[in-house]
């Protein structure tokens, strides 16, 4: 997975900076996201310390409603840079393969033939044009999720904890798994395509 | 809609159990909150009882299992299920260009069509593989879950609904007629990218001899970047609600924790009511998420159906599904009226009788009609007004196979597939073997050129035929409508571009190789023609004159002038 992500930012150009203020705004995200446990966790203490009243009430409120309007912002902030990045990058790959078949002596495209070349430039990018912005949005936000959640758990108890990371590490594990047996089958579906 | 209905009731029973197990899913899921809640209530409780923790452990884990499981089968199954029906989709879209007029396929792009047959068609997956399962059972499983929370506490029930309600307005604002508008133009933008693309890579080689870089290379990135900008302000446009839609729609405890205090202060709820409920809520979040999800594919299918629904239901040739057997191979024209395009006739009211074994020719400037003429005859459109019979049979009346068994048509552009040699002339009918193949080459005359190629009849010609000259290509394609065997052949200018010494050979070969089939030929060079049964000069739609060469240069005043053109140019 890491692969993967060291190749769309590679692959990404002049979008990283897009990318970049995506993940930090991601990361906020995470944190407000967290922010609405706090509210249980309040509500929780004022009534084991039987000190819930109408003030509780509104504290509540005021923290689930910080917690949403921080996520919205930084939703939109994170997925507008994404969407920039995955889209400008592929017009700047159509761009560069345009520039590129100016410059290659003819031969090169009996290599590659054009069919070969359309394929590339429509359908395999417009895969990734609209894959990528999605993959970073969910994978990414994940992770973001998963890491803030680690750490809090860590601050409360470290047994906890250690248990979640546990538990972080199993799911990657799986998850190569399922990457290393998918990559054969992805190739030859590539191929299929350009058939 | 309609098409993914069509599609989805042709493999119900898949559907429904992929259905079935999805929903199943879901319940399994929401069991695991339930005992995720019991623990959480016996903890506060304070209850040390160790084989309640650990049978309700015991139960989370195994609701895990059977939701991994079920949803993973209902996903296999649905996706199998959508994998053919898309096979099945571009299939019928293959059958389907095949039964249309040539000139309606003809008039849209390559490009075009292939971002149908291959995109929009793959896009439709998400759609019939996991809108139809997921969307249902994620419909289902909040719904259960809210009537035993209903059943736990109805006021805070009903209060945890307001965010979702809220959510969803904002979510359903953005799909509005704005939405369909701005989809549908993202389509075309779209496919406005794909045949710059096209056009730009297939063109490459006359842009770079005539130095059309710039201008060519401006049409392409100004259609990259079209594409680009479009989708990001378009996110621009709908992000706001769409991220009020996805955040706020999930986010029960907005309410319930505030007025589940309130309750809780005045006494009117319990504490395990309250815990049990939050928990619940959570178990909707990633529900209510997918649900979020597909309702933004829904607003798009219509669009994406739309267009493969067009092509589906496009008006097709007339021919009926009979096959008929023709009383010989004679072709008789009937005042035939045909045009491209309303009012502009190409055809005109013409009558013609060629007989049966005969070989004849159609002449006339370029524009005349005669290439449109032959055309009409191998039933590539219906004509407007009048008949065309074939073996005193309406060609209208017969099936497209059985037409096309009557008549080999070669044109002066054979598309040639990336293949070698040999299967490419192969095409002409499938059962030929390798000798067969190379028997119907000598025969009409291109058996030496080929042998002279890198790897004989194991040439691979290339996109299009790309690594061979036209002339080349031409002859293969006239080995390959040889091998056909068709009782009718037509040649529509089928030798204009192999050099004159080879067209001379190549003409005597197919004489031989027609002896006693019907035979049209439309040709350029008019001095290649001069010993055809019957000559007809077609002119402005119109058959101006008709018989011999000597009959004509004598009673035609248009073909003697083309003739003598045509002499005078091959000196």
């Amino acid at each position: 997975m890491i692969k993967v992500f060291k190749k769309i930012w590679d692959f990404s150009g002049v979008e990283q900076g897009n990318i970049r203020k995506s993940i930090i705004a991601g990361f906020l995200h995470a944190v407000f996201n967290a922010l609405q446990f706090t509210a249980i966790y309040y509500m929780l203490v004022e009534i084991f310390n039987v000190t819930a009243d109408y003030k509780s009430i509104f504290v509540s409120f005021a923290i689930l409603m910080t917690s949403l309007i921080g996520k919205i912002v930084t939703q939109k902030i994170s997925q507008m840079n994404q969407t920039h990045a995955g889209y400008f990058m592929a017009a700047n790959k159509r761009i560069d393969i345009g520039e590129k078949i100016k410059k290659v002596p003819m031969g090169f495209f009996s290599d590659y033939s054009l069919g070969r070349l359309t394929t590339i430039a429509t359908t395999t990018l417009s895969q990734a044009e609209q894959w990528i912005p999605m993959l970073l949005v969910l994978v990414l936000g994940g992770i973001l999720n998963t890491l803030v959640f680690v750490i809090l758990s860590l601050i409360f108890s470290y047994k906890i904890g250690l248990i979640a990371i546990c538990g972080v590490i199993v799911f990657f594990i799986v998850t190569s798994l399922m990457e290393k047996n998918l990559l054969p089958m992805l190739r030859k579906l590539q191929k299929y395509r350009q058939i | 809609m309609e098409l993914i209905k069509q599609y989805v009731k042709k493999r119900n029973v898949q559907y429904f159990a992929s259905i079935m197990l999805a929903i199943a899913g879901v319940i399994a899921n929401l069991f695991s909150y339930i005992y995720m809640a019991k623990i959480i209530v016996g903890l506060i409780d304070g209850d040390k009882n160790i084989d309640f923790y650990l049978s309700a452990c015991v139960m989370i884990l195994l609701m895990f299992f059977i939701k991994e499981i079920s949803a993973g089968i209902s996903s296999l199954i649905s996706h199998i299920a959508t994998f053919r029906s898309l096979g099945e989709i571009r299939n019928d879209i293959s059958q389907k260009l095949f039964k249309m007029p040539l000139g309606d396929v003809m008039s849209r792009s390559s490009g075009e069509l292939k971002n149908i047959i291959v995109e929009q068609v793959d896009s439709m997956e998400t759609s019939l593989a996991h809108l139809v399962p997921e969307f249902t059972a994620n419909l289902v499983g909040p719904i259960l879950l809210f009537i035993y929370m209903l059943v736990l506490d109805w006021r805070l029930a009903l209060l945890s609904l307001i965010p979702l309600v809220v959510g969803m307005f904002a979510m359903m604002s953005v799909m509005n007629v704005r939405y369909q508008q701005n989809f549908q133009k993202s389509v075309s933008i779209g496919q406005r990218m794909n045949n710059a693309i096209v056009e730009y890579i297939n063109g490459i080689e006359v842009i770079k001899t005539f130095n059309q870089s710039e201008n060519s290379y401006k049409k392409y990135s100004d259609a990259v970047f079209d594409n680009a900008s479009f989708y990001y302000n378009w996110m621009g446009e709908t992000m706001n609600r769409v991220a009020i839609g996805r955040l706020l729609s999930p986010m029960g405890i907005l309410t319930i924790i505030p007025f589940g205090i309130l309750f809780y202060v005045n006494g009117s709820l319990d504490l395990s009511s309250l815990i049990t409920i939050i928990v619940l809520s959570f178990a909707t979040v990633s529900s209510v998420l997918k649900v979020m999800n597909y309702m933004d594919d829904l607003s798009r299918i219509s669009t994406i159906t739309g267009e493969i629904e067009k092509i589906l239901k496009a008006r097709e040739l007339k021919n009926t599904e009979k096959n008929y057997d023709t009383k010989g191979y004679g072709i008789e024209l009937k005042n035939i009226d045909f045009s491209y395009e309303e009012d502009k006739k190409v055809i005109d009211d013409i009558n013609l009788t060629i007989h049966p074994n005969s070989v004849s020719a159609f002449v006339g400037p370029s524009g005349s009609g005669k290439s449109t003429l032959a055309k009409l005859i191998a039933g590539f459109w219906n004509i407007d007004k009048g008949t065309i019979k074939i073996g005193d049979i309406n060609i209208e009346d017969m099936s497209l196979e059985r037409l096309s068994s009557l008549i080999s048509y070669v044109s002066q552009d054979n598309f040639l597939f990336d293949m070698s040699i040999k299967d490419n002339i192969r095409i002409g009918n499938k059962n030929a073997t390798d000798e067969e193949v190379e028997e119907i080459a000598k025969k009409s005359a291109c058996h030496d050129f080929i042998m002279n190629l890198s790897d004989g009849y194991d040439t691979v010609v290339g996109e299009g035929g790309g690594h061979l000259s036209g002339g080349e290509r031409q002859r293969i394609s006239i080995a390959r409508a040889m091998l056909k065997d068709a009782p009718i052949v037509i040649l529509d200018e089928a030798t204009s571009y192999i050099d004159p010494e080879n067209e001379a050979i190549m003409q005597g070969a197919i004489v031989n190789l027609v002896k006693g089939k019907t035979l049209i030929i439309i040709a350029h060079r008019l001095r290649t023609i001069t010993d055809v049964d019957r000559i007809f000069v077609i002119e402005n739609g119109k058959v101006n004159n008709s018989g011999t060469h000597q009959e004509l240069l004598e009673k035609s005043e248009l073909y003697k002038e083309m003739y003598e053109a045509s002499v005078r140019g091959n000196e």
